[in-house]
């Protein structure tokens, strides 16, 4: 689905003009490495390097703009280390916050004599889809250290090895739709239970606690995968130094439009707590605003933009069925877990039993209808992260286990910290799983394993020979019914 | 009791898994209250040495108490206000304790939590008891100290900490012996968090002679900022009131 550059329109908050823009595919702006920068790249990349000046008001330093999604120590002034995570104002305060810098590169655009009227007047963010085989790699504009002999503003060296010599992402998995794609509940109450956007929290700048769907898989793993063990994009405080983090997080954000214009129809939060949460941000005039998520909802008529492609992913695999849609917001219950930690090391595969005692007793007590949920809680690491791991519900007869979902753990190190209040989980839909297993006969309840094999390459593995391997604890693994 | 009551109350139960403790913290109260607050005005506990002098010297025929019953009677005076005060303020910790394990052994695994819980106070009860055996009233200055040093104590970073790592939960097992033990040791490690949040208060409780108005903020201020949502903030109102009360003892003693 293509759409004209820009069209009528009335954008309201944080928008500047009547104008709707488009944000585009920055793989179809820029298909080929041969391809001449898009206008739209360009002007994009010029924003950036007047940004990396940091010189004027500090809405356009550059510093200032990666500060504001997180610093250490807290400066304690509610505009900076404010990134809200493992929560359901993720995808909101994002939005805010892609809007906020947009706006403020449209300002530095519109001031640029080198760049046509034609993309001052509509300019917008593009976004990067890395959830198709041709895009699947780092778009060419960010591989190049030079341009013309020029060091190049959206060239970061601190990337995984491999990144910027255009490897692939190693595993569709890692960007697969499927995961968040049929969740039809917006947030939960509850921990340890899925949703799309993320559990109904306070104000919540951590990684702690249990995320929505769409902020593990894509959002997170990309943010691992790009970064690596020590590049910018794996860290809270140093995720938006890297100039494609913007590009991430516009396909983040056109996502929760692809998923409110079809599973999510009519799922919007109408939660006041969700709605009317403020939040401040400087606007293109420096100027201290205040937004709530209720302001960010409706991207053409509050910010003035939408996207080029909302239509479903191929990866998002096959439609909710009508007659089964779950609340999801019962607390589930437990139906057995893992009677000992798990360690992770070196980018090892590892598994785990989990015993599920009185099976058939506790299926009958859970209320209907059923969805069937892993859970991976506990998680601690004393290293920086190597690898992305894949977590699989195993074939009791040998066969190849099950994909159920991605553990990226971005954001570990802020979860393990003093200053977390919960430690890391995941929950894990997997209904669909089991059901398989149970149509071919090889469910059996008395035999449940969970294997956590990575999904990454190991040559992209850390730079340094003496780095001591990656470890990871995972405390719990458990089966529960929701 | 017709079947859909007994059923409505199983479920309610079923759901509120923190029942037994809570129930069991709410009848410490009647025995706890006469010991803390009971006897002549400078024997709280009845076993005060003033007290017990001075009924030796009317009854030359009663033996004093041992100082073996009274450290006796102080300990269990301790573990009654752990129980009473402190245990409702692990609800939660208690909830994904029940929650965690097989229905059939909730209970077991709450109670195994409490017992860790209350195991780690035992500690902090020697400087409690060793206080009350010397006997000492609290003279104005040291009721103003200690309320200073526990007003201060909230505005801490470890205290700060101290009150998230409350939330924090630790690998609880489903069934059998590693059920046992992981309650058991969740329960002494969120004691032991409890202690660093809720110590200070509780001894300063010890060394005032449980105040009545003191120790009925401390038992409601202390589970606020434990479970309440926005918890953690009350910190600061805390410690202003306990410093200007501080300033209040001061200025008019």
């Amino acid at each position: 689905m293509s759409s004209p550059r820009s069209s009528s329109g009335r954008g309201k908050s944080g928008s500047t003009s009547t104008t709707v823009r488009v944000r585009r595919d920055i793989w179809r702006l820029q298909p080929t490495a041969d391809t001449p920068w898009d206008p739209i790249v360009t002007a994009y990349a010029r924003a950036v390097a007047v940004l990396k000046r940091n010189q004027g008001t500090r809405q356009r330093h550059w510093r200032f703009q990666t500060q504001i999604h997180g610093m250490a120590p807290d400066p304690g002034d509610r505009l900076r280390n404010m990134c809200q995570h493992a929560s359901w104002y993720f995808l909101p305060w994002h939005r805010m916050y892609l809007s906020r810098f947009e706006d403020i590169c449209r300002s530095i655009i519109e001031e640029d004599p080198e760049i046509p009227d034609e993309v001052k007047s509509d300019w917008a963010l593009p976004y990067w889809d890395y959830d198709r085989t041709d895009s699947n790699s780092l778009p060419f504009p960010f591989r190049q250290e030079f341009i013309d002999g020029e060091p190049n503003p959206l060239y970061e060296a601190r990337r995984r090895v491999g990144v910027n010599d255009g490897n692939p992402i190693p595993d569709p998995a890692l960007t697969r739709a499927s995961g968040w794609f049929s969740l039809p509940n917006f947030s939960t109450p509850f921990d340890l239970t899925p949703s799309f956007g993320g559990r109904e929290t306070d104000y919540h700048h951590s990684a702690s606690g249990t995320r929505g769907a769409l902020e593990e898989t894509p959002h997170n793993t990309i943010h691992v995968w790009v970064g690596g063990p020590d590049g910018l994009m794996s860290g809270f405080n140093t995720a938006a130094g890297d100039p494609v983090f913007w590009l991430h997080h516009a396909n983040v954000d056109r996502l929760w439009e692809v998923w409110r214009a079809n599973t999510g129809q009519g799922q919007d939060s109408t939660n006041p707590n969700h709605l009317n949460k403020k939040y401040q941000f400087l606007d293109r005039s420096n100027a201290n605003t205040t937004i709530t998520p209720a302001q960010v909802a409706d991207t053409e008529n509050d910010l003035g933009y939408r996207y080029e492609d909302i239509s479903v992913p191929p990866s998002a695999g096959a439609p909710v069925q009508e007659e089964f849609v779950p609340e999801m917001r019962r607390r589930p219950l437990r139906l057995g877990s893992s009677e000992s930690t798990t360690s992770l090391s070196g980018g090892r595969s590892a598994s785990t039993a989990v015993p599920t005692p009185g099976f058939d007793e506790n299926i009958r007590r859970a209320a209907r209808p059923h969805r069937m949920l892993l859970a991976v809680e506990h998680i601690t690491t004393d290293t920086p992260l190597d690898d992305i791991y894949g977590v699989y519900l195993d074939d009791p007869t040998g066969g190849k286990g099950i994909l159920v979902g991605t553990m990226s753990l971005f954001g570990i190190q802020e979860s393990n910290s003093p200053d977390s209040e919960h430690e890391m989980s995941y929950t894990y839909d997997v209904t669909e799983a089991v059901s398989k297993l149970s149509e071919s006969g090889r469910w059996d309840p008395d035999n449940i394993k969970v294997s956590f094999h990575p999904l990454t390459d190991p040559s992209s593995r850390r730079r340094e020979e003496s780095a001591h391997e990656s470890n990871i604890t995972v405390g719990t693994v458990s089966l529960m019914v929701g | 009791m017709s079947n859909s009551t007994t059923r409505s109350s199983e479920t309610f139960l079923n759901r509120r898994p923190e029942w037994l403790i809570a129930t069991i913290a709410l009848c410490s109260w009647p025995a706890l209250i006469p010991l803390l607050w009971s006897g002549p005005p400078h024997g709280h506990h009845g076993t005060d040495h003033h007290t017990t002098h001075d009924h030796v010297s009317h009854t030359p025929t009663a033996q004093a108490p041992s100082v073996t019953s009274t450290a006796g009677v102080a300990l269990a005076v301790w573990v009654l206000m752990t129980v009473a005060m402190m245990l409702p303020t692990a609800i939660p910790a208690i909830r994904y304790t029940a929650f965690a394990t097989h229905h059939r052994r909730r209970q077991r695994s709450v109670l195994l939590f409490a017992l860790g819980f209350v195991a780690a106070w035992l500690p902090l009860a020697v400087p409690a008891v060793a206080w009350h055996l010397s006997g000492r009233e609290p003279t104005v200055t040291v009721t103003a100290v200690t309320i200073i040093l526990v007003s201060m104590w909230e505005l801490t970073r470890t205290k700060r900490r101290a009150l998230l790592r409350c939330h924090r939960t630790a690998p609880v097992r489903f069934t059998g012996r590693p059920a046992d033990r992981s309650a058991l040791a969740f329960g002494v490690t969120q004691g032991m968090t409890c202690v660093l949040t809720c110590g200070p208060a509780m001894l300063a409780l010890m060394i005032l002679n449980h105040p009545v108005v003191a120790t009925i903020l401390v038992a409601a201020a202390m589970p606020a900022q434990k479970i309440l949502r926005w918890g953690i903030p009350l910190r600061v109102p805390f410690a202003a009131a306990g410093l200007g009360v501080a300033a209040i003892i001061l200025i008019t003693s």
